[in-house]
């Protein structure tokens, strides 16, 4: 259908577009130093610290990849987001109450600067950096990716010139993301995007919960989607059986690497320096927690709806899977709900896509020089040319990975995962971590994961080197996390020698 | 500990539930056995049973507000100093 008979969504996506790009220009005012740009002053409350870390984690990866891998995986793709319930209390029990003390006590606006203040060695922050930067790259990847397919599915053909073939339309919205993601995150840094993630949150939780309802009443209610989904020969009662699509490896390395790796995501860690007051703490897992569940809405609702409708007959077999969520919101959602969720969605990728720009521009500006010993002398001005070419990088990156948002964003969850997890949340909890065994777990790590996955996508390592179904990124972070007990048990003293008296004090309590 | 408990749990039924013959498996409103436990299970329970337990144990073991005024005492004017603030 096109676009362009539906003027109320393209009204709402113009709004949202708009309010943000406003936004952007009005935090470039009030971003005026460093501290602004990387954590926006340190001044945030609980409910905006929480929902912008909702809003972070939760991006295209969950609003669009989420409903395309459960119309390719089914019920199986559930694995990946149910640790949601927990996963905020884990984190804030581990990482976040430490990472937060610790800005009392030293100048830490990045998670290598916490590494540095806890390891006292470059060779983990240069390190730590690096993997920031090879996960952000990924992972804003997949946020360009899901923005190409709602900017084409919002204007459609309407953004493509008629010189310009047709298989070039996703790469010619992507490039529009691009400069939308800079225009809004260059300007303002994080001052940007706390300030609109309350906003932002609030829109991803209602669309969550609309698109829920609006799916499930369009599909013919719950007893109509499972039975249409179960007799069908495309899907069949195995796509609604946990285990009925995947080996029993790739389930749960999903649920292992989602519910322990998140405690490595720095676009998430990154938030807990913004909140005003470390004892607000205490309600952060309940906030992070119920807003993300309602975001997770979405993936069952479309996930199964999708699948549904196509059994039915109302809907044709999806190409792409990662069309699911578009094609039900443009072909079965009232025009106000498809209005409101694409401006959800968009909400969910430009927060995302700031929050990884901004750290992306931090390890580039800060944490590498300040590892290799020499520090930028303008790291404002310095971060905000990053930005874009990381920006590039990523769009790049998935167009030459090809494949479906939620895979990239897994790939980019893993990076980061593998790399960070077990030097933050082991080494900020017990004195016995050494720097050199931080230094072989990030390197593990991230080593591990990239070559893995890349290797083995792009051909370049022997067939069957992983045994069928398990997830490069579970084996890259169960060996990181193998790699630091091990060589702390072995080399490291109990009383944790090299640490300074702030960090100590820090870790006690 | 409960947390772990309902995981293993959880995790351990839908291992042996999951497929089995098709008659006679559907739960709710048709949903396998093993769909309803992995939702219930890994999601929907412990998700009030964390967000509680970390709330009301945060007065103990989270931050106590003599420890936090303790460390700012004697630490905080670092992080002052370092940002160029007086």
């Amino acid at each position: 259908m096109p676009i362009l008979d539906r003027p109320v969504i393209v009204l709402c996506a113009l709004l949202y577009l708009a309010a943000m790009v406003a936004v952007g220009v009005w935090a470039a005012r009030r971003t005026r130093s460093a501290r602004d740009f990387f954590i926006a002053g340190q001044g945030i409350g609980l409910l905006v610290t929480g929902l912008a870390t909702m809003s972070a984690a939760f991006s295209g990866f969950v609003f669009l990849g989420g409903p395309g891998l459960a119309y390719r995986l089914g019920v199986a793709s559930l694995f990946v987001v149910l640790s949601v319930s927990f996963t905020s209390g884990l984190l804030c029990w581990t990482v976040g109450k430490r990472l937060r003390l610790l800005a009392e006590v030293r100048e830490v606006y990045t998670v290598p600067d916490a590494i540095a203040a806890r390891f006292r060695s470059r060779w983990a922050s240069g390190l730590a950096a690096g993997a920031v930067l090879a996960g952000t790259v990924a992972y804003l990847g997949a946020q360009l990716q899901a923005l190409g397919i709602v900017l084409q599915a919002i204007f459609g053909e309407a953004l493509r010139p008629g010189w310009l073939p047709g298989e070039w339309g996703l790469p010619l919205a992507m490039v529009l993301g691009v400069a939308l993601v800079l225009a809004y995150a260059v300007a303002g840094g994080m001052v940007a995007g706390v300030y609109t993630d309350l906003f932002q949150g609030l829109l991803m939780a209602a669309t969550g919960v609309a698109v829920f309802v609006c799916a499930v009443v369009a599909a013919g209610g719950p007893g109509r989607i499972v039975s249409s989904i179960a007799a069908s020969d495309q899907f069949g009662a195995r796509f609604l059986d946990p285990l009925g699509t995947v080996p029993v490896a790739t389930a749960f390395g999903f649920f292992f690497v989602f519910s322990v790796g998140v405690l490595g995501q720095p676009q998430m860690l990154h938030k807990f320096y913004m909140l005003d007051d470390p004892r607000k703490l205490k309600w952060m897992p309940a906030v992070i927690a119920v807003s993300q569940s309602l975001c997770v809405l979405i993936w069952l609702g479309v996930g199964l709806a999708v699948p549904a409708l196509v059994a039915q007959g109302r809907l044709a077999p999806l190409a792409d899977p990662d069309r699911a969520a578009p094609e039900l919101l443009l072909g079965f959602a009232p025009e106000a709900v498809a209005g409101l969720a694409f401006a959800g969605v968009l909400a969910a990728i430009m927060s995302t896509a700031d929050s990884l720009v901004n750290i992306a521009s931090a390890a580039l500006v800060r944490d590498l020089p300040r590892a290799f010993g020499r520090p930028v002398e303008n790291e404002l001005r310095w971060g905000r040319w990053a930005v874009a070419g990381v920006a590039v990088a990523a769009a790049l990156f998935a167009w030459s990975y090809g494949d479906l948002i939620a895979l990239l964003g897994t790939f980019a969850f893993g990076t980061f995962a593998a790399g960070l997890a077990p030097a933050l949340a082991v080494g900020l909890n017990w004195r016995r971590v050494t720097p050199g065994a931080a230094v072989a777990s990030i390197a593990t790590g991230t080593g591990l994961n990239l070559g893995l996955e890349l290797g083995g996508r792009w051909g370049w390592l022997p067939e069957g080197l992983l045994p069928e179904g398990v997830l490069a990124s579970a084996v890259a972070l169960a060996a990181s996390f193998s790699v630091l007990l091990v060589w702390s048990w072995l080399f490291g003293s109990a009383d944790g020698d090299a640490l300074e008296e702030d960090v100590a004090a820090v870790m006690e309590m | 500990m409960a947390l772990l408990v309902i995981l293993e749990l959880s995790a351990g039924a839908v291992l042996a539930l999951s497929g089995g013959p098709e008659e006679g498996m559907a739960a709710l409103g048709g949903l396998p056995w093993a769909a309803v436990v992995q939702i219930v299970g890994l999601w929907l329970l412990p998700l009030p049973l964390v967000a509680l337990a970390y709330a009301l144990t945060f007065d103990r073991s989270g931050i106590r507000p003599d420890d936090l005024e303790s460390l700012r005492r004697r630490f905080g004017s670092q992080a002052g100093d370092d940002r160029g603030e007086s």
